[in-house]
């Protein structure tokens, strides 16, 4: 009967090391700008994709959300051509700012956020 | 107290409660089982005891015991498939000792008795280190590698927290031929060697290890400094139906590290089976100095093999292995393991006593992939750059030997083959760079290596000398496709055409050894051997990365010349049952045409990587030697109390080796060529003193180890190696059988918490800082063995 009991308690306790593979929630936002944007963004495929957005208060926000896992790469950046224009771009992980960078009166210059996720 | 502790102490408790302590019965008999012909140990064999219906599976080296015995009378008997059923009485007084040597004899050859007797039983005349479960067990190491480095003149290149790459008497890499079962190679995906073969193998299936140091014995493939071979645990052979169940838990504070084992096998004469699954979470450790180490990894693994013995001399067994690798640190290395996936997969033969001249046949037939990943997203560099590389290494072959029994001779032929490819890229994500630029860079290019060898092995016995010759003989063959790197703005930067890659080697390797037996206590023998390898894929494929000791991009040369081995071993050897033994070793090497790297100047090759100071390709060096010593001592195992000691030295050094002289900047502005320059990553000198008893009844065995080792100060100026300072450390074990299906053990590694670091520990990555080894460590096991 013991040999049974030790094997039912082994058994157990080594069912409970698994673990599951965490996922998290991305979210890619650029506000601040009140002229169009072009941003290209890595999106959830893994591709490089491009959207040009027409920001026209500073009140206008674009987001993009996705499921990732940690080590995966993220990557967006965002452009414009008024020369007194502005933007601000962020990564946010579960509803966090992970990175954010600003740009003003630089136009047509990238602003990027990049990184792998931690 | 954390949830995972409380867990185990609960677990303890339980198990403690389950049984009780005998102390007053400790009789014990405990012997080796061999084939009166081979002298081969007889493994697995079922011994059981009565009364009290006590059984034990013979281990690989034929070892069983039976502990804590009345005094009285008792019946051995000793059952396996191929050999009649021998039966033994043993008459046992109070506190007794017995211990046995026991011949039995194959079934198809005349039986006249079974002799008991403590007869002279052949050794190999070159020195071999054989390492069982049960001393693997009570180490509680995580690794091949780690386990590798407490033999003696055996160290590790510690790149991460596991995975380390075995040192034998200062030769490495592709110097040392690892396989699995006799005749199983796995290619490691890596070119930095995250991956060396001994890390694909799961140290809990692990049933024991053979080291075979020398160019001796060409059975296993061609063979230059050592060979390894690692056996792992396999179907058991059942009389009746039965079914036995392993498991073990453990703990190791320091690393926060957890681990679980389980393998059930069973079966019956016919039919059989072996499952097993292992499942480990490290994390970082404390080095002695408090700081934090990182050396985290994830690894498990799961294991199916079946057996079918249709009749009594022949039998098949099919394996499937899988293990698997996640977020393992190598802070020595640019990059860290992201994942790996290992398929070993495998089919054998085994045939014996077919006629009364052959003895024996085997054949192997084995295919091992890995599938290896590997990125820099953990380095502050993949801020700018994230790279990310995944390579496929294949090795495929087969194996095969028959044995042939000539009167007081053996003679073994056979023939093996493999193959060997890997293909593979590194990605380079330019997050920094608008658009995410991608670059895409061959790290090898559908490369192969085929090598096929004839081998022989002749063993014969002429009064009290015992002679050993081996040989074999390999066609090399290697391909790839073009080795080119273009880099953008740059055009080509590299580029080896195919037409030029191809080559081909035909290798004889060649050994004698010869054993003197002087009288009953000492022996003497001598071995001299050629050993010759081809270059491995590395040496003659790698394509600008900084893979080695130094900080260079190496370049591979495809015409390299293979490496050439000339050695001679000379061991003394003194047993004696009241005082024990001591083995004294001395070997000197010569290796010719030693692959080494040396320096492209920046207008034939500029780097690639980063931080590096130029470009260094692999080439033939005329020479390089290799002598050292070993020396062990062992007192007999009859005593409860006893001690173990060994002390091993290696100095090596090329004839002529290129010096490169830098400026403040790091830029190399002269180079130099000097005589006798000490080779690189040599260990140094050391001593390690063991104290072990076994107490109450066999049931609590402790063991007190105190290593020493020196200083490293002859050290390689070509690979700008730098001096290591000598430490102490002490390690205390403790194992406590509780029942026969309960053992725990534990103890206490580096006791005095010292801050150190060895020799052939590679720095933490662009830095000049040491790769410091664990602080002090505490680790508990419970292992569970019903059968």
């Amino acid at each position: 009967m013991m040999k049974y009991i030790s094997c039912l308690i082994v058994i157990s306790v080594l069912f409970t090391s698994c673990e599951k593979e965490e996922i998290k929630q991305i979210t890619y936002r650029v506000n601040e700008a009140y002229t169009p944007v072009e941003i290209n963004y890595l999106d959830k495929d893994g591709e490089i994709s491009t959207v040009v957005f027409a920001f026209e208060s500073i009140e206008d926000e674009w987001t993009y959300n996705f499921e990732a896992k940690p080590g995966d790469i993220f990557y967006a950046s965002a452009m414009y051509s008024d020369s007194l224009s502005s933007v601000s771009i962020a990564v946010l992980i579960d509803d966090k700012v992970f990175r954010e960078k600003y740009s003003e009166k630089e136009p047509r210059r990238y602003t990027t956020v990049s990184g792998t996720i931690p | 107290m954390r949830k995972q502790e409380q867990k185990w102490l609960l677990l303890i408790f339980i198990a403690l409660l389950m049984g009780n302590v005998d102390i007053l019965a400790q009789g014990r008999i405990l012997g080796y089982i061999y084939n009166s012909k081979t002298q081969e140990p007889v493994n697995e064999a079922i011994v059981k005891l009565n009364p009290g219906n006590k059984r034990f599976y013979s281990t690989n080296q034929g070892f069983f015991y039976f502990d804590k015995l009345k005094a009285g009378n008792y019946q051995l008997l000793i059952t396996h498939v191929g050999y009649p059923d021998t039966t033994i009485k043993v008459e046992l007084d109070k506190n007794e000792i017995k211990e046995f040597n026991i011949q039995v004899v194959s079934e198809y050859e005349h039986l006249e008795a079974v002799e008991i007797q403590s007869r002279f039983i052949k050794r190999p005349p070159y020195l071999q280190a054989k390492v069982s479960r049960e001393v693997i067990e009570k180490r509680s190491v995580s690794d091949v590698g780690t386990q590798l480095r407490s033999t003696a003149n055996i160290s590790g290149i510690r790149k991460g927290g596991t995975s380390i790459d075995p040192v034998v008497r200062g030769f490495k890499f592709s110097q040392l031929n690892v396989q699995a079962n006799t005749g199983q190679k796995i290619e490691g995906g890596c070119p930095n060697r995250m991956d060396p073969a001994t890390s694909h193998i799961e140290i809990e299936d692990i049933e024991s290890i053979e080291v075979y140091k020398g160019p001796y014995t060409f059975r296993y493939g061609p063979a230059l400094g050592a060979v390894i071979n690692l056996n792992t645990t396999q179907p058991v052979v059942y009389d009746t139906f039965g079914v036995r169940l392993r498991a073990l838990k453990g703990f190791i504070g320091n690393w926060n590290g957890e681990k679980d084992y389980l393998a059930v096998n069973g079966g019956n004469r016919y039919w059989y089976f072996n499952f097993s699954g292992s499942n480990k979470d490290f994390g970082n450790y404390e080095a002695g100095n408090g700081k934090t180490v990182r050396s985290e990894y994830k690894k498990y693994h799961y294991r199916g093999q079946v057996g079918f013995t249709p009749s009594q001399n022949h039998s098949f067994i099919f394996s499937y292995n899988h293990s698997g690798g996640n977020d393992i640190a190598f802070p020595a290395l640019p990059m860290d393991e992201r994942s790996d996936q290992t398929n070993l997969i495998s089919f054998d033969y085994k045939a014996r006593n077919i006629t009364k001249v052959i003895g024996g046949f085997s054949m192997k037939l084995y295919h091992s992939g890995v599938n290896h990943e590997m990125d820099n997203k953990s380095r502050p560099f993949s801020d700018t750059v994230v790279a990310v590389s995944e390579i496929e290494a294949m090795n495929r072959g087969l194996r095969s030997e028959i044995q042939l029994e000539l009167r007081s001779s053996q003679l073994i032929i056979g023939v093996d083959y493999e193959n060997i490819s890997k293909d593979g890229e590194r990605v380079k994500n330019m997050i920094r760079q608008p658009g995410l630029p991608v670059k895409r860079e061959d790290l090898w290019n559908n490369a192969f290596i085929t090598n096929l060898g004839l081998f022989g092995e002749f063993e014969t016995k002429v009064g009290r000398y015992n002679l050993v010759l081996s040989t074999r003989a390999d066609i090399n063959q290697a391909q790839s496709d073009d080795m080119r790197i273009t880099a953008p703005g740059m055009g080509e930067i590299y580029h080896y055409a195919s037409d030029s890659i191809e080559t081909m080697h035909t290798n004889f390797s060649l050994s004698a050894g010869l054993t003197r037996q002087f009288s009953d206590h000492i022996s003497g023998s001598v071995s001299i051997g050629r050993g010759i390898r081809s270059p491995d894929m590395v040496e003659r494929f790698i394509m600008l990365l900084p893979i080695g000791y130094d900080d260079f991009d190496y370049l591979g040369d495809p015409q390299l010349k293979p490496e050439e081995n000339h050695q001679m071993d000379l061991t003394f050897n003194y047993r004696q049952k009241k005082w024990g033994q001591v083995k004294v070793n001395t070997f000197y090497s010569v290796v010719r045409n030693f692959i080494t790297g040396k320096r492209l100047p920046p207008a034939q090759q500029m780097p690639l990587s980063k931080d590096v100071i130029g470009v260094k390709r692999f080439y033939n060096a005329d020479w390089a030697n290799m002598t050292g010593f070993e020396l062990s001592y062992g007192s007999p195992l009859i005593y409860n109390t006893g001690i173990r000691f060994q002390s091993s030295y290696t100095y090596g050094f090329i004839k002529e080796a290129p010096v490169y002289i830098t400026n403040d900047a790091g830029e190399v502005v002269d180079e130099e060529i000097i005589e006798n320059d000490a080779l690189p990553e040599i260990p140094p000198f050391e001593g390690r003193l063991t104290f072990h008893g076994n107490y109450i009844g066999n049931k609590l065995k402790p063991e007190l180890t105190l290593r020493a080792v020196s200083a490293q100060n002859h050290v390689s100026e070509s690979y700008n190696e730098p001096a290591t300072p000598g430490f102490f450390t002490a390690d205390f074990r403790l194992t406590y059988l509780h029942r026969t299906m309960l053992t725990v053990n534990g103890g206490i590694r580096n006791i005095f918490d010292k801050t150190y670091y060895e020799h052939l520990n590679r720095n933490i990555i662009g830095t000049s800082r040491p790769f410091y080894e664990p602080g002090r460590s505490f680790y508990i096991n419970l292992v569970i063995d019903i059968k």
